[in-house]
């Protein structure tokens, strides 16, 4: 599934990130990498990230 | 959007460093002695030398990484750091070093760059994965 994050670096290196085109937890595996970019001040979850990724579910017989 | 994150970065990365003073057209030398003002000397990470800098400076502009501190720390004449031509290359080094640690970090993970616009001194990047 493609994926946008659009990054705003501003002039004291101050880097924000925002995730869309992914729905549920899977944009955390997105933006760890980033997140080790230095100390992370500020953090929100959306309505995306709390629908669900997959709508099909396996029901065991 | 699914979620935002904001990371404070510091200097911690020695080839986007160089990078950034690279954009302000300044070539460095790594692991070498800085000369300051007089007999001073300083061994250092990365050294711009002194003819590179603005007309007048007295010393070379060095980085020294400062483990308590987990990042590069700037070495220069104190007089140096009083000139505006230095002042706006520093100012523009927090900046360019984050986005030099976020095209590294694009490239590692195999992100396509889609756009880099600047507006109202914020330099934005879109990067698109799959």
């Amino acid at each position: 599934m493609a994926y946008t994050i659009t990054v705003n670096i501003d002039e004291q290196g101050n880097v924000s990130l925002e995730v869309k085109g992914i729905k549920g937890a899977g944009c955390e595996k997105v933006l760890r990498p980033f997140e080790q970019l230095g100390k992370v001040v500020e953090e929100k979850k959306t309505a995306e990230y709390y629908q669900a990724e997959v709508g099909i579910t396996a029901r065991q017989q | 959007m699914s979620k935002y994150v904001k990371v404070a970065t510091k200097l911690t990365d020695i080839d986007c460093l160089e990078a950034a003073l690279k954009d302000s057209g300044l070539p460095c030398e790594r692991n070498t002695v800085a000369h300051g003002w007089g007999r001073a000397r300083q061994q250092a990470d990365l050294v711009v030398r002194k003819k590179h800098l603005p007309q007048g400076c007295l010393g070379d502009l060095a980085f020294v990484w400062d483990e308590r501190l987990g990042a590069f720390n700037l070495v220069m004449d104190e007089l140096d750091g009083r000139r505006s031509g230095v002042q706006t290359v520093l100012s523009r080094l927090p900046q360019r070093h984050a986005y030099h640690r976020v095209m590294k970090q694009a490239r590692s993970q195999g992100l396509a760059v889609q756009q880099v616009t600047e507006q109202g001194g914020v330099v934005q990047v879109v990067l698109r994965g799959a």
